[in-house]
Formats: structure tokens, sequence, C-alpha cells
């Protein structure tokens, strides 16, 4: 008796082209069921662990190629949203703080009560977005392109 | 921010999307280190058992607290949104200074009387001064969206290049006894004026 490895198994995906563009396959039928789901391309686009631009650009090139537009409220020629991106400094250390205190407290009698407290804190590293795309003339900020 | 000159308005406003180094992207952040912060405060107390279960509690602190931006969050590129400066807000190292939850004294009194029928009346008077605070514009002149945190030009009344207008309302600003910023307005007259200053 033999039997057949799961990585021998045939598996036939179908894809329907309108010029070279897929206009539906696997992917883009998921993607669809997902926003009929969940009524919205943001959240179709968590479920499926995808960015929404992808999910966009996907749905867009749906709607594109069939003669209604599958998901509706999404222009047709619409520009696709200017991408976000996210940096993370290379160097990028956890933020501190170190503290430190002092108290005393002395009782005077049984009623009465004195206290004196140093404090003192210092905070490095902290965290902050720098913004990275608008340009600056200073040579100085941290991690600005000086793109002009 | 850089905002190039030919595009900046009759009124002398900078438009943020004209600081963009590339309309293809719509947010570029990095994620860095660069804040920075120290604090530290004194503080006294004393504490009185009132008889019959009352009690009395004073206690005065005197504190000092400097950062270059106190909240790193919200609007990337003005992480100092909260913060005034001269131009451009990454710029952290010129940003040194009270920070913006900085104050100088502050006195607390607490106490609750006895207790009456099953009841405490307590009250609590918190006094504080010398918190931080800045000439700001009106407006975005620094193209970086924020039209809170850019530090105003002080307008010097004995300067004879000051339009008339201007000096003589200076003049009023200045004369008022009641005002706290007098002296540090008076002290940056002709120029920027420096940011996160105390009144105590």
């Amino acid at each position: 008796m033999t039997r057949t490895p799961s990585s021998d198994r045939r598996k036939i995906r179908v894809r329907v082209l309108s010029g070279s563009a897929i206009a539906i396959g696997p992917g883009k039928a998921d993607l669809l069921r997902a926003v009929a789901e969940t009524g919205s391309i943001s959240a179709a686009a968590r479920a499926m662990r995808t960015s929404y631009r992808r999910a966009w650009l996907l749905v867009h090139t749906m709607n594109t190629c069939f003669a209604e537009p599958l998901v509706p409220g999404l222009p047709g020629g619409a520009p696709a949203p200017a991408p976000y991106v996210n940096l993370v400094d290379p160097e990028f250390k956890t933020p501190s703080v170190w503290k430190a205190s002092a108290s005393y407290r002395r009782r005077l009698g049984a009623r009465f009560a004195v206290t004196g407290t140093l404090l003192y804190s210092r905070t490095t590293d902290d965290y902050m977005y720098v913004d990275r795309i608008r340009r600056s003339k200073s040579s100085r900020v941290p991690g600005v392109y000086a793109w002009q | 921010m850089f905002v190039p000159a030919t595009t900046i308005d009759a009124q002398g406003r900078a438009l943020n999307a004209n600081a963009l180094a590339s309309p293809q992207l719509g947010r570029v952040l990095g994620l860095t280190n660069t804040g920075d912060g120290r604090q530290h405060a004194e503080i006294i107390e004393g504490a009185a058992a009132l008889p019959l279960g009352g009690m009395l509690n004073v206690s005065y602190t005197h504190n000092q607290s400097r950062d270059n931006t106190t909240f790193g969050c919200c609007l990337a590129r003005t992480s100092t949104t909260f913060t005034a400066i001269k131009s451009d807000p990454r710029l952290l190292s010129d940003s040194w200074s009270p920070s913006d939850i900085d104050f100088r004294h502050k006195i607390v009194v607490a106490g609750s009387l006895p207790t009456a029928w099953g009841l405490r009346i307590g009250g609590r008077y918190v006094g504080t001064n010398g918190r931080p605070f800045s000439a700001t514009v009106n407006g975005d002149i620094n193209g970086d969206e924020a039209t809170s945190n850019d530090l105003a030009f002080v307008f010097d009344p004995a300067n004879a290049s000051t339009p008339a207008a201007v000096a003589a309302s200076m003049r009023k600003v200045l004369d008022n006894l009641d005002n706290v910023a007098r002296d540090y307005l008076r002290a940056n007259l002709g120029h920027i004026a420096v940011s996160r200053r105390r009144s105590g």
C-alpha cells in the first residue's frame, strides 16, 4: 500500500483574469467574503491579517475588472491611499526611569509627627516618534532625511 | 520643518503639506530615544492627631521638573505639540526647559473632624504655583500642523521699526501690572520668546 505524501497533492486554484489583472482568485474570494461578513474593508483586512492598503488595492482591482463594482462605495478610479511607514531606530533602547527617594519621619510625642522626603527621578532614552517625511533645514534633526 | 519660502502666504503661515519630502507617502515615523527628563522634589510634612479622632496634615513641596518633551505622543512631527518651540519640533536639543507638568511650590492642608454619628467630615486645600508658560502665536508658522506650539516674536515698542499700532498694544500689555507674564515679555523684547518659563 502506498500513500501519497502531502506535498505531492495536486491542487487546482481557479483564477479569473481580466486582461493581465486577476479579476478574482482564491485570495480575493476570501477577502470578498470577509468584506461581506464584516461590512468594511478595514475590518476585513484585520480579519485576514493584512494591511488596509493591500485589502483596498485588491478590492480596487476587483471593482475595476467587473462591470459592476463588487464592493460598492469605493469609487472606481480613485487613487490608492498613500501608505504609512513606521520605522524603528536600529539603535532603539528601552526607555529607563531612575527613581530615588529618602524619607525621615520623627514622632513628637503621641500626637505629632514630622516627615521630610527627598525625591529624585531621571528619565533617559524616553521614546519619541520623529517624523521622517517632512523636510528639515537642519542636519541636527535626528534621522530626518534631508530630501530637498 | 522646512517649507519652501515661495509657498508661505502673506500672513506668514506655512502649510504643513509643503514640507513633505515625498507626496507618495502619507506618513513616515521613526521610533527613537531622544526624550530626556529630570525631576526633584523636597517635601516636608507635619501630621497631628487631634482629640476625638480628628486629624490635621500640612505639607509643603518644593519641586523642579525639566525635560525636552513632556509628551512623546500623539502627533509625531510635533512631539512637542505641547512644548513651544522656535523652529523644528524634532530638534529636542533646543527644547530643554521646565516640563509642562512642572511647578515650584505646593502647599497641601488636609484635615478631618472627629467622627460624629458615624460620619467623618474632611477637607483638603491644594495650592500650587510656578506652572510654566510660553508666549505663542495663534497659528502655524513653522509648518508642523500644530497651531499652538510656535513661540512668538515679542515686538519691542521702543524699536522704531515696530509698527505704531503694534507698539501701542505692546505698551498696554507691558504696563498692565496685573499681567503675570510682564517680566517674561520684557526679558524677551525684540526676539523670539524663550520656551516654558514660570511666573513664580
